[in-house]
């Protein structure tokens, strides 16, 4: 395990810290809720009880004994904790009656126009009271309550919510935990298989579920980059083991050359022609060689610093340029057609290599007479450039094939320096985001068609002629 | 003309450097950067030759040190790397050539020769003049005698590399990067077709050839005979 904390570690801390929030602001709103509650069940009481004693001393004003008799009803009926208590007075403020807790204190007299009024009273005890008085006929009815009973009934709801935010925190943390590993299993499950897959190994797949979730998704875009290395692997491996067959043979002939000369004296003349072949030879050695790089690096990605907007038109002219004197030599008829302003990404130097290819390639099998045509169009959202030939074609069989490197199709001419030619060229487009094939319709001859995806063109040539 | 030439493999190296001493040059061989900083630093070298891959030292950074002291020595760089990549690097590090191995000698040789000329400094004269062939580089005019020469905007920029490296053996290769501007020589047979067009226009109808034939290695513009004869249409 590294040093940092797991993800479902942090996952957790997270939940909980926010449950811990939630569940904070949650209790703080039931108590207040509560208490208020509970306040207003008191003066309810107070107030009910304050009704009853007035009631009854509104119908015998003269009778304490009648009002004694209904205290000492509502003292039996309400919670002894209560602790309820009550006094009448008479007009001029002396004391008729005081029963329960309000028994023998003495209390300034209740004002006669605060009906109902209630406040909150130190009666000396523990906790304050709840007091309210009011009004019948001349006497003046004082009730009270200890608020004992509701303090504690608001602190116990209070000791409640606290001791319930522990075990719950707890409960959430060990299901965020369980939850993130149990979401998180899948990820544990691509690393192990990435970290089994490489350059040699690269037929192991992340497993995917079929939820068709995110982590899905990684799995499977995962899956996809794998078999693209595979196979850009296989395309190295089957290039170099062709490679190594194309050098092989040379090599053997330079060997026997060089042996068999120096087996026995010969006139210097003779060495001067042997060592003429050699250099022969190892330049074409040479040829094959830098053309296995150049491929091997268009492969190997080109270098993105060189990349920038490049008109096709301008640099169809200037390939198109280049080789116009050779179609004119040859008497092949070398016709340009490209529209203005129209642009991709990439390197100038790589493309120019791949029409430079692809113009080779086809002015190479156009007979004297022919004709070479180019032509660059703007398809939707991509530029496609067309390289077609009036020569014998390419056989059905070998419609792939020539794509292939030191491939050249058996019914073409075999060419000098022929072999990489087409397989960089379509190298070069893949590199780009594009691609070459070889159109299947296009009637007699051959018609190459390149795909690069488009881009604002880095200017307006002034005009697209070969 | 003294060389310095830093190259690791031995056998390259007592060879090139045989074959440059033989050619007249006079060549200090040494086997790894650090010798070859060493004498760089005397500043005695016209040009410095140097393989990118040494044991000890990328070429590049020897390069980067040499032209942060004041060694401003041409360098011509030597690579059997990707020369696309190393080709950039090479002269956006302020190399002055860059040659892909394996490589002619003839071609090392002429790209040596055309970085000494270099190093001479151009003439800052609008025009040139090799024999009775004239260009007129400000007004885009050439002419031989008193006729002038028809030419595309390419062929006259050919023409001038031709002329400005006059009695000079250059590759096809030296030719497509200068002219055209292009790392690749993938297509530098296709020179001679160019070379042949312009060799119609401007030895074509002349007593006296200015074009001259490497066999095997490129061209050489050069008056060879007494500027006798004059032409005639």
């Amino acid at each position: 395990m590294p040093s940092r904390l797991s993800i479902s570690t942090r996952w957790t801390v997270r939940y909980t810290a926010a449950m811990f929030v939630t569940l904070s602001l949650f209790s703080g709103y039931v108590y207040s809720r509560v208490e208020r509650r509970i306040d207003a069940d008191a003066r309810l009481l107070l107030r009910l009880q304050l009704a009853l004693l007035t009631e009854t001393v509104e119908r015998h004003p003269d009778d304490p004994g009648a009002w004694k008799i209904s205290v000492d009803q509502q003292l039996e009926a309400t919670h002894p904790e209560l602790r309820f208590g009550a006094q009448v007075y008479d007009e001029t403020g002396r004391l008729l009656l005081a029963e329960g807790s309000l028994a023998g204190r003495a209390l300034p007299v209740p004002e006669p126009g605060r009906k109902g009024h209630m406040e909150q009273l130190d009666l000396g005890g523990e906790t304050p009271f709840f007091v309210a008085s009011s009004s019948a006929g001349d006497r003046r009815v004082r009730a009270a309550i200890d608020s004992a009973r509701f303090a504690q009934s608001s602190g116990h709801i209070a000791r409640v919510l606290l001791m319930g935010l522990g075990p719950m925190l707890l409960l959430t943390a060990g299901v965020g935990w369980l939850l993130s590993r149990r979401s998180l299993r899948p990820i544990a499950e691509i690393t192990r298989t990435a970290r089994r897959v490489s350059g040699t190994h690269l037929g192991e797949t992340v497993p995917t579920r079929g939820s068709g979730d995110e982590l899905d998704d990684l799995a499977t875009t995962l899956n996809e980059m794998i078999v693209r290395i595979r196979e850009g692997m296989d395309r190295v491996r089957r290039f170099s083991v062709d490679a190594a067959h194309q050098l092989r043979t040379p090599l053997a002939a330079l060997r026997s050359q060089i042996e068999v000369t120096r087996a026995q004296e010969r006139p210097p003349a003779e060495y001067r022609r042997v060592l003429g072949d050699l250099l022969a030879q190892v330049e074409g050695l040479g040829e094959t060689v830098h053309g296995m790089l150049r491929l091997a690096h268009s492969e190997g990605g080109l270098v993105a610093a060189h990349r920038g907007a490049v008109d096709v038109g301008e640099l169809l002219t200037e390939v198109a340029g280049f080789f116009a004197p050779l179609a004119e030599e040859q008497e092949v008829a070398f016709e340009l057609d490209a529209p203005a302003g129209l642009g991709v990404s990439g390197d100038p130097t790589w493309l120019r290599q791949m029409f430079g290819n692809l113009l080779s390639n086809a002015l190479g099998h156009t007979p004297c007479g022919g004709r070479v045509r180019i032509e660059a169009r703007a398809e939707g959202a991509e530029a496609t450039v067309r390289v077609r030939d009036s020569g014998p074609g390419v056989a059905p069989a070998d419609r792939e094939r020539i794509f292939e490197p030191f491939e050249r199709g058996a019914s073409a001419p075999a060419r000098p320096g022929a072999g990489v030619g087409l397989s960089l060229a379509r190298e070069i487009a893949r590199a780009h985001g594009g691609s070459v094939v070889l159109e299947s319709d296009a009637g007699p001859g051959a018609s190459f068609l390149v795909r690069l995806p488009r881009v604002q063109s880095p200017s307006r040539p002034a005009s697209a002629a070969a | 003309m003294k060389i310095l030439y830093v190259e690791d493999d031995a056998t390259a190296r007592a060879y090139v450097e045989r074959g440059l001493r033989e050619r007249g040059f006079d060549v200090d061989a040494v086997g790894d950067a650090e010798s070859g900083e060493k004498r760089a630093l005397q500043g005695v070298y016209d040009l410095i030759v140097l393989d990118v891959m040494l044991p000890d030292l990328d070429g590049f950074e020897l390069l980067r040190r040499l032209r942060a002291t004041d060694v401003t020595s041409p360098v011509l760089f030597l690579s059997a790397r990707g020369e696309v990549e190393d080709r950039i690097r090479g002269l956006e590090l302020g190399g002055d050539d860059y040659l892909p191995k394996p490589f002619a000698f003839a071609e090392l040789v002429a790209r040596i020769r055309a970085l000494a000329r270099r190093r001479l400094g151009e003439p800052a004269d609008p025009r040139l003049d090799v024999g009775d062939l004239r260009l007129d580089l400000r007004r885009r005019e050439a002419a031989r005698g008193d006729h002038p020469l028809d030419l595309t905007p390419k062929e006259f920029v050919l023409l001038e590399y031709l002329m400005r490296h006059a009695g000079q053996a250059v590759s096809r290769s030296m030719i497509i990067e200068s002219v055209w501007g292009w790392g690749f020589e993938t297509y530098s047979n296709l020179i001679d077709v160019h070379i042949n067009r312009l060799r119609k226009k401007v030895d074509g109808p002349f007593a006296c050839r200015l074009i001259h034939t490497v066999k095997g290695f490129g061209y050489m513009l050069e008056e060879r005979q007494a500027a006798g004869g004059t032409g005639h249409a």
